[in-house]
């Protein structure tokens, strides 16, 4: 018999809102509202949107020797950061597989840990293992809850006191601050390629937040939004995805991710296979691609080129604010130049495609200082 | 979610309303339901030959691709033009706008292998049952 499905604090409003719920990495989640996936990913694009990520993992590091055990379980550097700031990065193994792909953020009195819903378990045990004595761990994704607001609106959805402190925010920045007599922690980062804010708050004031967020949002049209909405909103700005692009058998090196391993003047699990990968050239590359025509690539299809295979779709389908079919996948890396010409097998028919940049989607209001 | 009366229903969600010789064909409003969000409706060309039980098209939503399998034989007379520029009136409209491909019935005798609409009503509950 399947195991119960848990439940984040949002739960009953998204029943009571209409919300498709579905079984997601053991927990029940909204896939979709009644105004669909398409209308969710506009509204995000074009106001603002409130999605439950309490499904995600948070994990907290405490104690002397925090900071230095956290940023020696990364990819990227946690050391180069101040207090007040966070940073994405990779979770390797020591073959430099991927376990995860993580929000880490720097705190006053160590590290809190952000990881994917479906990979929290396998992060946390990873943790506990690794963990030195005098680390304290705590897993928290129980004691708080998490909302991401995304979209351009999402700083004129707040009110005071949560407007005034991220005001001066910056992008992969955050701050603690007092709601009702809760601590917050506030960051300016997201999943949607538009300016946001990811908010933690102790799980039993998590309703009366989404409530009150709501109704401050009334006016831009704010409305909780989907996993279907997410999903397309962060294909169509090309962030990577586990389970599609990242996963146990891929590096980040291959996965675009190059940018978040640091492997001077700084050890990490899995930096020896990274470098040797490295230097023995990869053999893979992650591309993007638009298709001509109205059939869609999906997650697995095989990518052809010169009626040969030559990769795989790792995540496809139709991205709304362009209203097209693309996608992206692995390919042997002479195809990695944009504007190679390449074919899509979706089940027998072949879509034509190219090779374009990234990311697809260029008007997204994301900061990037 | 509605099951029209008056017309006949496939296992595979497709509905059947036959006009004369001919017969009009379409997805169900729980098709449409659990597709949500149809971008692409691929349908054949006029003078085409479908049988029943086979593929003749497919639908591509946001979130998956579903094949058309033909409720009945026949020979395709027309298709639904507008599906190619708003592929979202199935969902607005499944039973009467969102039509997709019209047919000369091929065999008549085909339509007993059809679900009334009570026994399409009693394959929903099932399934919403099984979803449980």
């Amino acid at each position: 018999m399947a195991a119960e499905l848990r439940r984040t604090p949002f739960h009953a409003f998204h029943r009571d809102r209409g919300g498709r719920l579905v079984p997601f990495a053991g927990w029940e989640m909204p896939v979709q509202f009644p105004g669909g996936v398409i209308h969710e990913h506009l509204l995000v694009r074009r106001a603002a949107g409130m999605f439950d990520v309490a499904h995600m993992g948070r994990f907290f590091l405490r104690g002397p020797g925090a900071l230095a055990y956290a940023n020696r379980l990364i990819t990227n550097n946690l050391e180069k950061l101040a207090p007040g700031q966070l940073l994405y990065s990779a979770l390797c193994h020591e073959q430099g597989g991927m376990i995860d792909d993580l929000t880490v953020y720097r705190l006053d009195e160590g590290a809190l840990i952000v990881a994917n819903a479906a990979n929290a378990a396998k992060v946390s045990d990873w943790i506990a293992a690794h963990k030195p004595a005098g680390v304290e761990f705590e897993d928290a994704t129980e004691r708080l809850a998490q909302i991401a607001l995304q979209g351009p609106r999402a700083e004129a959805v707040l009110r005071s006191p949560l407007a005034d402190a991220v005001r001066e925010v910056g992008y992969y920045r955050y701050t603690r601050l007092r709601w009702e007599g809760e601590e917050l922690l506030i960051s300016r980062n997201g999943y949607t390629g538009e300016d946001g804010f990811e908010i933690y708050v102790p799980a039993a004031a998590a309703p009366g937040l989404w409530e009150r967020l709501l109704e401050w949002g009334a006016a831009e049209g704010v409305e909780p939004i989907g996993l279907g909405a997410r999903d397309s909103l962060r294909m169509e700005v090309n962030y990577a995805l586990y389970g599609n692009e990242l996963g146990p058998d891929i590096t980040p090196l291959e996965a675009g991710l190059r940018w978040v391993v640091k492997m001077k003047d700084h050890d990490f699990i899995g930096r020896e296979a990274l470098q040797r990968r490295q230097e023995a050239g990869l053999t893979r590359a992650l591309v993007g691609f638009e298709v001509e025509g109205k059939r869609l690539p999906r997650h697995g299809h095989p990518i052809l080129a010169g009626g040969r295979e030559a990769g795989v779709v790792t995540s496809g389908g139709y991205c709304p604010s362009l209203d097209r079919g693309m996608g992206m996948g692995f390919v042997t890396p002479d195809l990695q130049e944009v504007g190679t010409a390449i074919e899509i097998d979706a089940r027998g028919a072949r879509l034509a495609a190219r090779v374009v940049e990234r990311p697809f989607y260029k008007q997204g209001s994301v900061r990037r200082a | 979610m509605e099951v029209r009366d008056g017309l006949r229903y496939s296992r595979d969600h497709e509905w059947v309303r036959v006009e004369g010789g001919e017969a009009v064909i379409g997805i169900t409003d729980y098709a449409q339901e659990q597709l949500s969000d149809i971008v692409y409706v691929e349908l054949p060309a006029a003078g085409g030959a479908l049988r029943q039980g086979e593929p003749f098209g497919s639908v591509e939503a946001v979130k998956a691709v579903a094949d058309l399998y033909a409720p009945l034989s026949g020979e395709v007379r027309a298709v639904n033009e507008a599906l190619a520029d708003d592929p979202a009136l199935v969902n607005r409209s499944a039973f009467d706008d969102g039509w997709m491909v019209r047919l000369a019935v091929g065999d008549a005798g085909e339509l007993d292998r059809l679900l009334s609409p009570a026994d399409y009503r009693k394959l929903l509950s099932e399934l919403e049952g099984a979803a449980e």
